[in-house]
This record gives structure tokens, C-alpha cells and sequence, in this order.
């Protein structure tokens, strides 16, 4: 009885954090953000996107967050980067995100607490490769298939 | 009878703003929308007032919001009218984006979406004395060096939101301001 109630302790949380319902308001402020961030980089010039790109690459280089929510929203936010110059954006998040999930993988394997940011970096490049561009063939996933 | 629209337009102009602070949302943005549509100086600059009173004052919070959603309902005939109004705006919505209030917050991205959908932010203050233009167009020209500002405050207020709507608080890989 123990055994099984230890099993069932250790294979799952009781309460998901995927499972967090948000109210309308907290709804429409998610996708309100990623909306007005894609438009306001959109419209703008070269000189601003870069600024607000310098910016964006840092706050992901320095952060890792819960994929439920603030992870969904930056994942977002990365991919209207991505949507508005591709190349560059991608030149910064496929070897970024790559390295990342590589070194989450290998700290898994040693200590196994590495799935939030494991879960973060995934959520992030699934966001990005999103994308109706053909310069995804020049990045090399194949260390990652393992 | 363009007269007659005018007429009726000022005619019905008292109860619109009478609207305006009232609980109906839906009656207060086709009404707003459809007078800004048909006379847009007859309702824009008053609505103006009222919205920049409104961001002035912390203590009516219900009044900023109505004015917001008031001001997203006439966005195209506010772009098209009062371009040198506009970066003024956007910069007075800056504040308003704060996880303490996410429906507020709401309204505030909404507006904002609206009016970069019309507008370019581009710096164009460098260009302005290059060719003749009338006072609107050299105003909102010179207006335009705030954009930088703005994009670069909008970044860092949706940055500390995402941050604060975070479930629960992960880490974070050392301090990096974002200036």
C-alpha cells in the first residue's frame, strides 16, 4: 500500500500547474500582449526593431519561467520577433534555445530537476520554428533527436 | 444634408458624453464610433479633454477606463483627424499597463493595438525640415522622436507583466536592467 501510494506520489503532482484556469480578463490580456507587441514591432523602423530586439534577447538569455502562463506569453512575444525578420531572429533563438535544452538534458540525466527549464526552452523553440520561412534547413537539430 | 448631420450630430452630443461614464459599454462604443465617424471635430477633441483629465486623476480609476474604451471606438477618425494627438495617447497609456489591474490593462493593450494598426513608429523629427508642411504635419513629425521612448517603456512595462503573471517564480540567470 505504501509502495503504491509513494509510486503515485512520486510519477505526478497532485495539482498541475497546467491546469491553472484563468478568468476572461486574464485571457485577453495574454493574447492583448503578444497582439500589440507584433504590431508595435511590425510598424517598427529598423533603428527600433533592434532596440526592442537587443531587449527581448536579453530578458531570455537572463530568465526562465512556468511554461502555463508567463512562459506562453514570452513564447509569444519570440515569435512575432520571428515572424517580422526571421533570419535574424532565428540566428539568435535556434542556437540560444538549442544549447539550452541540450545543457537541461545533460543536468537531467545527472540530477533530474532540470524539466521547468527544459520545459521553458522546448515551449520557446516550438514557438519559433513556427514559421512559413525556409531558413530552418540551415540550422543543425540533429543533436537534439537523441 | 451635411447641415442636418452636423445638427444632429450636436444634437445628440450632450447624451453621448452623458454615456460615456455610464455602465452600458457596448451602447458607449457604437455610439462613440458612429458620431467620431460622421463628425470627428465635433467629438474627438471633448472626448480629448475628458481622457487626459482622466489620466491625471488616480483616484477615478472607472473614469480612465470608460474614456479608453471610448477612445478605441473612435480610433480611425482619432488617427486620421488628430495624428499629433496620438503619440501623446500612447505615451498616457504607458502606466496603465500594470498586473495590479488586468482589465484596465486589457482596455489599455486594446487601444494600443488599435492605434499602432494605423500609424508607423518610425523617428521621422530628423525629416521634418526638408520639405513645406502645415503646422498638424510639423507637430506630429517633432512629436514623433517620443517614439523611441515609448518602444523602449512598452518593452520594459510587457517584460515586468510577464514576469508578474508568472504561476509560480522559476529563477532568474543573474540581474540584466533592460536600459
Amino acid at each position: 500500500m505504501t509502495y503504491f501510494f509513494s509510486r503515485r506520489h512520486q510519477t505526478r503532482h497532485e495539482t498541475d500547474v497546467m491546469d491553472e484556469v484563468l478568468n476572461d480578463e486574464e485571457l485577453a490580456v495574454d493574447a492583448a500582449i503578444g497582439d500589440t507587441f507584433q504590431k508595435m514591432m511590425l510598424k517598427s523602423s529598423p533603428e527600433l526593431f533592434t532596440l526592442v530586439f537587443n531587449k527581448l534577447k536579453t530578458f531570455v538569455e537572463t530568465r526562465v519561467f512556468e511554461a502555463a502562463v508567463s512562459g506562453n506569453i514570452l513564447a509569444g512575444m519570440c515569435k512575432s520577433a520571428v515572424s517580422i525578420q526571421p533570419e535574424r531572429a532565428l540566428d539568435f533563438f535556434i542556437p540560444h534555445l538549442c544549447g539550452r535544452i541540450e545543457s537541461a538534458l545533460r543536468d537531467r540525466v545527472g540530477h533530474q530537476k532540470a524539466d521547468i527549464e527544459l520545459q521553458f526552452s522546448t515551449l520557446l523553440l516550438s514557438e519559433v520554428i513556427v514559421c512559413k520561412f525556409n531558413f530552418l534547413h540551415e540550422f543543425d537539430f540533429e543533436y537534439l533527436l537523441f | 444634408m451635411d447641415s442636418d448631420i452636423t445638427e444632429f450630430v450636436e444634437a445628440v452630443k450632450p447624451v453621448a458624453f452623458q454615456v460615456l461614464f455610464s455602465a452600458y459599454e457596448d451602447e458607449r462604443r457604437m455610439v462613440f464610433n458612429i458620431l467620431a465617424t460622421l463628425r470627428p471635430k465635433a467629438i474627438i477633441p471633448d472626448l480629448l479633454k475628458k481622457f487626459n483629465s482622466a489620466v491625471e486623476t488616480l483616484t477615478e480609476p472607472h473614469r480612465f477606463t470608460a474614456c479608453v474604451a471610448a477612445v478605441s471606438a473612435c480610433a480611425r477618425p482619432f488617427v486620421e483627424n488628430y495624428p499629433e494627438h496620438v503619440i501623446d495617447t500612447l505615451l498616457h497609456l504607458l502606466p496603465g499597463i500594470d498586473v495590479n489591474d488586468i482589465g484596465k490593462c486589457a482596455d489599455n493593450f486594446i487601444l494600443m493595438s488599435d492605434l499602432l494598426e494605423m500609424i508607423w513608429v518610425v523617428d521621422f523629427s530628423r525629416y521634418s525640415s526638408q520639405s513645406s508642411l502645415n503646422e498638424t504635419e510639423t507637430v506630429t513629425l517633432a512629436k514623433s522622436s517620443h517614439f523611441e521612448t515609448f518602444v523602449a517603456e512598452f518593452t520594459e512595462k510587457c517584460f515586468a507583466l510577464v514576469e508578474n503573471r508568472s504561476v509560480y517564480h522559476v529563477k532568474s540567470l543573474g540581474y540584466f536592467p533592460y536600459k
